[in-house]
């Protein structure tokens, strides 16, 4: 809990406090940067922890896996639900920080645990593509690491979507990781209740995308399974 | 409890793993098939045990995989009732950072125990593994057999309703080894059913109730332990012969060093060109304890030799002789011209305890090769004697008692 405190602190000091722009028409106060920063930084990370870890699973575990009979979906899947604990016990200690530093917030927090579970659905589905890949393709850690730092940069976390052109902006509709982060901002940043229409559809979306890819994993098991 | 249904399994191997992705999506061959089991069908019930034996690379391990359910068949289906613990490569599943305690429980629940079993449980594992108070050190500061000792332990409480043996018990002291043969044999007698592979025959013999023998992926007998070694070992012999056939390196008058496979001397004027062990019952090298057996040498005479003795040697496993006779002793006297060649057979009843044997054999002048040793040969073959005819016994030697009531009666 010590390191997550320590980074939270130090991004809101740091970037909100010292070397932080202001953002136009927010309500984060003169925390504002550091809590737009951490709101979007938290989910990111389990986001990208998930994927990276996922896509490493049944290469990591090959020896307990060829010994073993374990149902591979949940070999997969108790990382996505670690990486979303971890997420929900730091974004509890963010809210405390921030109800401490007096940002206002709202009912909106209650939403946060939905959340969680949609982006961590998400990412699981994205996960159990790099797993499936890295059977047959060991590079493919690699790649998805480069894919994930690019990603990272794709989406307004650092930087507002207002500051960027409108062509970029206009791409964020297709940007996966977007759905859920512009969520955390309208919870931390605005103090608002994300609309219920969006996070219906985000959540049969991720509900959707994982039910393909365990298809898809009970496809390629036989596989899967000469292969480790 | 285990019902395995005309299961096939073929392999399909690659040049680089990344052809299997090319094939799915080029939905072109890339890959050349290996067949590893071809049609194996099977029932085991509880208390049972059924013996796999093959050479290396007939397909065992691949039917204990599909056994276990860490690959999937190709054909046919495997029907489970209850838990399979496996004794695949034991300990494999171990965190070294973690305490012996820890690993108990991390390992049962891969094994599928609930935190109540193990917890009920797990004064049994320590006490079964006699770790003691090293329980509470990381199991990286353990030897291999602490390891082995752990593992087995936690595998047989698991209470599986099967137990997957494989070459396991092959690790670790005399004295584990045995309380593993015994712990075994009760999991056995209560109940518990177990598919047994291994390539200690005497433990074939002595543990199970039928046995196949795999041969390319293919059962090609199923029946009795005893025939089904037989059945195995004229497998081997003929892998032998084929073998055999092909030029061997001719022995050499001059002494080798320490060269175990070619230990052979003599000034060559008769030669020991091949040998086989024939059991009458087995047709092989390995052979019950109490058969009768042919020991069948091949000789060749380079010169004229007036008077020639053969000689063997039987040596256990520690290099001790346990048996050696010779014609001179045996009274039949030989004699070559020559360019002459004979095949003598020194016919005996195998009445050694199970275990591993080497055969050493020389030609020489008379009752000793001290004035003229034409061939020597040390550690010629090696043969097995495993499982007994007749009653079991302890010790090195089959003495053949009987028992006698001396009551007074007979006055």
């Amino acid at each position: 809990m010590l390191t997550p405190l320590v980074q939270i602190l130090i991004f809101i000091v740091i970037f909100g406090e010292l070397i932080g722009p202001r953002l136009p028409g927010s309500q984060g106060g003169m925390y504002g940067y550091g809590i737009y920063l951490v709101s979007g930084i938290l989910p990111w990370t389990a986001f990208a922890n998930t994927i990276s870890r996922m896509t490493t699973v049944f290469f990591d575990k090959r020896s307990i896996l060829s010994k073993v009979s374990l149902n591979l979906t949940m070999v997969a899947l108790h990382i996505a639900i670690v990486e979303g604990i971890t997420l929900a016990c730091t974004l509890g200690l963010f809210t405390l920080i921030a109800l401490v530093l007096r940002v206002p917030l709202s009912a909106g927090l209650l939403a946060l645990p939905l959340l969680i579970v949609c982006q961590q659905l998400m990412a699981f589905s994205f996960g159990l593509i790099g797993a499936i890949l890295m059977v047959f393709l060991r590079d493919i850690k690699e790649i998805v690491g480069v894919v994930m730092m690019l990603w990272f940069w794709l989406v307004p976390i650092v930087y507002t979507i207002d500051s960027v052109p409108h062509i970029v902006q206009a791409v964020q509709i297709y940007n996966p990781a977007w759905w859920f982060v512009r969520e955390y901002h309208e919870i931390f940043l605005n103090g608002a209740v994300p609309d219920a229409g969006r996070m219906l559809i985000l959540f049969a979306g991720s509900a959707l995308a994982a039910g393909l890819m365990i298809r898809l994993l009970s496809y390629s098991e036989h596989h899967i399974r000469d292969a480790i | 409890m285990i019902t395995v249904e005309h299961i096939s399994k073929h392999y399909r191997i690659y040049r680089r793993q990344s052809d299997r992705l090319r094939e799915l999506v080029l939905r072109r061959k890339m890959h050349e098939v290996k067949i590893a089991l071809q049609d194996i069908h099977f029932t085991l019930e509880a208390g049972q045990v059924l013996g796999v034996i093959g050479r290396n690379g007939a397909g065992k391990s691949t039917l204990l995989k599909l056994v276990m359910g860490v690959i999937l068949p190709d054909q046919g289906s495997v029907m489970l009732s209850g838990r399979v613990t496996g004794l695949l490569e034991l300990g494999t599943g171990f965190n070294p950072e973690l305490t012996g305690l820890d690993n108990i429980a991390f390992n049962a629940a891969l094994l599928g125990m609930t935190p109540p079993e193990v917890e009920q449980k797990r004064q049994a594992i320590i006490d079964f593994s006699e770790l003691g108070a090293a329980i509470h050190d990381p199991v990286r500061t353990y030897s291999s057999g602490m390891v082995m000792r752990l593992a087995f332990s936690i595998a047989i409480h698991a209470e599986p309703a099967c137990l997957v043996v494989d070459e396991a018990l092959a690790v670790g002291d005399a004295h584990f080894q045995q309380k593993c043969m015994q712990r075994i044999k009760d999991f056995r007698d209560s109940g518990g059913a177990i598919l047994f592979v291994s390539h200690d025959m005497n433990a074939v013999k002595v543990l199970c109730d039928r046995a196949i023998v795999l041969e390319e992926g293919a059962a090609v007998f199923s029946g009795t332990p005893d025939q089904a070694v037989n059945y195995y070992n004229r497998l081997i012999a003929d892998m032998e012969t084929q073998e055999m056939s092909l030029p061997r390196p001719a022995p050499l008058s001059i002494p080798l060093s320490d060269e175990a496979q070619n230990n052979s001397y003599g000034t060559g004027a008769v030669k020991i060109q091949g040998t086989r062990v024939a059991g009458l019952i087995s047709g092989g090298a390995i052979v019950s304890s109490g058969e009768v057996a042919d020991f069948v040498f091949d000789l060749v005479a380079a010169e004229t030799v007036p008077t020639v003795t053969l000689g063997i040697m039987i040596r256990d496993r520690l290099g001790q002789d346990v048996f050696g006779t010779n014609t001179f002793h045996l009274k039949w006297p030989l004699s070559f011209s020559a360019g002459e060649r004979r095949t003598i057979s020194i016919r005996m009843a195998v009445n050694l305890a199970p275990g591993q044997y080497t055969l050493t054999a020389a030609l020489h002048d008379n009752d000793n090769h001290l004035t003229h040793c034409y061939h020597w040969c040390d550690n010629l073959m090696a043969f097995e004697v495993a499982g007994c005819i007749g009653a079991q016994f302890a010790g090195i030697c089959r003495l053949e008692p009987s028992v006698y009531m001396n009551d007074g009666s007979l006055e």
